[in-house]
């Protein structure tokens, strides 16, 4: 499962995040803001990708009738994660270009970043729990697919319906969606 | 039931017998896997049952679809609506 791949890097970014920050606060010299932005800006954007992998995970798992509605939650938390992630990188590109042109004093950028760092904790914290009902929802998903395509599977019905849908020479007589009639037709 | 839309009839009499509700989850289900079609181990998963031709059952909400892979081409076989799918997992 993705979420076992994601979890370590989850937890690394947000490490690294704090990590940055804490070097942050201790820069000095234009050079040293400069570069703690580009790297904050980075691992926010390692975030975003997180978050990504977590929407896609969840579109891959479809919808699964009892977790549908669960799901649809997940993946509009994980787009809202995401987002939130970018437009702090976008920020903090910002608070760069303004730093590198003289146009903000360093003290100014302190405090915005220290008020970005704050919602960066919080979108830190929310993957974290996303990550977490993921795993639940993901071992929960694959029971039900289990117990779903066992079923399917045994049900003769089903297969001999689906036999028809093969000719007689074995080729499958199938349709492309866009031979599909209109909703209404 | 006589096929209403040519001889490649059985998955157009299967969509045809969906009510309107059902086949707009239908074509939601059929986009995503065109976006995706490979069986993937969770949701879409590669049937034993015909070998040798690529069959790959899903099942999307309470519906069940069959479909093959023919190179890049996807093949829509059989829909099904099956209320008995709905089980309680958590």
């Amino acid at each position: 499962m993705v979420q076992a791949q994601i979890i370590p890097i989850a937890r690394e970014t947000l490490v690294a995040h704090q990590s940055a920050l804490a070097a942050f606060e201790r820069a000095h010299t234009t050079a040293e803001v400069e570069a703690g932005l580009e790297e904050l800006a980075g691992l926010q954007r390692r975030a975003v990708g997180l978050a990504r992998e977590i929407e896609a995970q969840v579109i891959e798992y479809g919808r699964p009738a009892p977790l549908a509605s669960l799901l649809d939650v997940m993946q509009r938390d994980a787009d809202q994660i995401a987002r939130g992630f970018g437009l702090l990188a976008m920020t903090m590109d910002q608070m760069r270009r303004r730093v590198l042109a003289g146009s903000w004093s360093i003290p100014e950028v302190f405090d915005v970043v220290r008020a970005q760092a704050q919602l960066g904790g919080l979108y830190f914290e929310q993957l974290s729990t996303l990550l977490d009902r993921l795993r639940v929802v993901g071992e929960q998903a694959m029971r039900y697919f289990d117990a779903a395509f066992a079923h399917i599977e045994a049900d003769h019905a089903w297969n001999e319906k689906l036999r028809e849908a093969f000719g007689s020479d074995g080729k499958p007589r199938g349709v492309r969606i866009a031979e599909l009639p209109d909703v209404d037709g | 039931m006589a096929s209403v839309y040519g001889h490649e009839g059985r998955f157009l009499d299967d969509f045809r017998a969906l009510n309107p509700d059902r086949r707009r989850v239908a074509r939601r289900a059929l986009r995503w896997i065109e976006a995706s079609p490979r069986p993937d181990g969770v949701a879409k998963r590669e049937s034993s049952a015909y070998p040798g031709t690529g069959l790959v059952l899903t099942i999307y909400d309470d519906l069940v679809i069959a479909y093959v892979l023919d190179g890049d081409v996807v093949l829509f076989l059989r829909v099904q609506e099956r209320a008995d799918l709905h089980e309680d997992v958590t």
